[in-house]
């Protein structure tokens, strides 16, 4: 068990939790764009940075990649993260700046323009990697990547058109936090028409042919993509997409 | 490029994960792009995604997925070539080869592009041919210089 103080509370946890889970544990809100508890953190998108202290050095680390020390005294709050934190939102503003998600944040944190360029309004990807990394992870289809790089850098299939290797799982417009992928509906769609030559399954979301045996011979809802999908993620994605939809 | 010619390059190169990067640059140094069977054998291979490999090929600068001819001309474009005439060299070459920038002659022999500096500024302005680097360029030397290759 390591001992570490958050925002003046001592709190104990064990070793190799993050300090955002602690942090978390003790009820402090942090805000994360490219965190999910099912996947390994990757520290993208730097919204969750806190001031660290340990001695006399003070550093700035993102608290999702961070393993707990003792000792270790973090200020979730302080001035100097809040600062580094309003910057972060004013990037993420001028690139995503119809994003819902985006504006909450920067609403509860009193960003209300930005001093960088924009340069697609339409844009509401944020680029947190999190589709990327459940495709890898979790489902293990390993359809999607990053492609390009710099201000090119986007999330596509490899050559624009292989979509072969996507079971149409839903499992990247689950974990989307701005809703990206969900803009990416017809070509999934379209997809679920369209029978590739190495599919695997196209009606995960579909829900409605829970009777029928799929061409891998799996009953349907429970292939080992589903159970594993649903197993990591304590939730599937097509009853929580079915949920939002009849809102 | 045939299944045997691949395994001889991953047979030299290794089979991990750090050795991927050097496979793609001898396929891109033999085939002169990334041609997208060969990747899919890349990724049969060593049991790589293909939307990984598509994910490197796209990052690096130096891999293409559209071939380039055999000889790549860089013309430095940096401050110091630049204002020493780079753009004259590249109009030059341009107009010699009749192609677009970065475009690739239809022998496919050359493809010129331009690239930032090349760390020479005291022989500006700098064209590089493959790995060749000439300083002090004039207009009168490009046919000169073309003409060594083949």
């Amino acid at each position: 068990m390591v001992t570490l103080e958050i925002d003046g509370q001592k709190v104990e946890v064990e070793e190799g939790t993050t300090v955002l889970q602690a942090a978390r544990k003790l009820g402090i809100e942090i805000p994360t764009l490219c965190y999910n508890e099912a996947i390994q953190p990757y520290g993208a998108c730097r919204l969750c940075v806190v001031e660290v202290i340990m001695g006399n050095v003070s550093r700035f680390q993102s608290s999702c990649s961070l393993p707990v020390a003792d000792g270790m005294t973090v200020k979730t709050n302080s001035e100097s993260v809040l600062r580094g934190r309003k910057v972060l939102l004013e990037l993420y503003l001028a690139r995503c700046p119809q994003s819902k998600e985006v504006k909450e944040l920067c609403e509860r944190y009193g960003v209300t323009e930005t001093r960088f360029k924009t340069f697609d309004k339409m844009e509401d990807c944020v680029l947190c990697g999190l589709c990327v990394r459940v495709c890898d992870e979790v489902v293990g289809a390993h359809a999607i990547d990053f492609v390009g790089r710099g201000t090119e850098r986007r999330v596509d299939v490899p050559f624009e058109r292989l979509w072969d290797k996507c079971l149409a799982c839903g499992a990247c417009t689950y974990v989307c936090p701005t809703g990206h992928i969900q803009n990416e509906g017809r070509r999934i769609g379209q997809l679920r028409r369209n029978l590739g030559t190495e599919r695997k399954c196209r009606y995960m979301l579909m829900g409605a042919v829970s009777s029928k045996i799929c061409p891998n011979n799996y009953e349907c809802w429970r292939c080992e993509y589903d159970q594993r999908t649903e197993y990591q993620l304590g939730n599937h994605p097509a009853l929580a997409l079915k949920t939002t939809g009849k809102k | 490029m045939t299944g045997e010619e691949l395994d001889s390059i991953i047979e030299e190169k290794g089979q991990d994960a750090p050795a991927l990067v050097g496979i793609l640059q001898e396929i891109q140094k033999r085939e002169y792009c990334l041609p997208f069977k060969t990747l899919g054998m890349v990724s049969e291979k060593l049991d790589v995604p293909m939307s990984r490999l598509y994910g490197l090929a796209t990052f690096y600068k130096s891999f293409t997925l559209k071939p380039v001819g055999r000889h790549t001309v860089d013309v430095c474009m940096g401050t110091t070539c630049y204002v020493c005439g780079g753009q004259l060299l590249m109009d030059r070459l341009l107009r010699d080869l009749h192609i677009p920038e970065g475009g690739t002659t239809s022998d496919r022999k050359f493809t010129v592009q331009p690239v930032r500096c090349l760390g020479c500024c005291s022989i500006a302005p700098v064209i590089r041919v493959d790995s060749d680097v000439f300083g002090h360029v004039t207009q009168n030397q490009i046919p000169k210089i073309l003409e060594r290759y083949e």
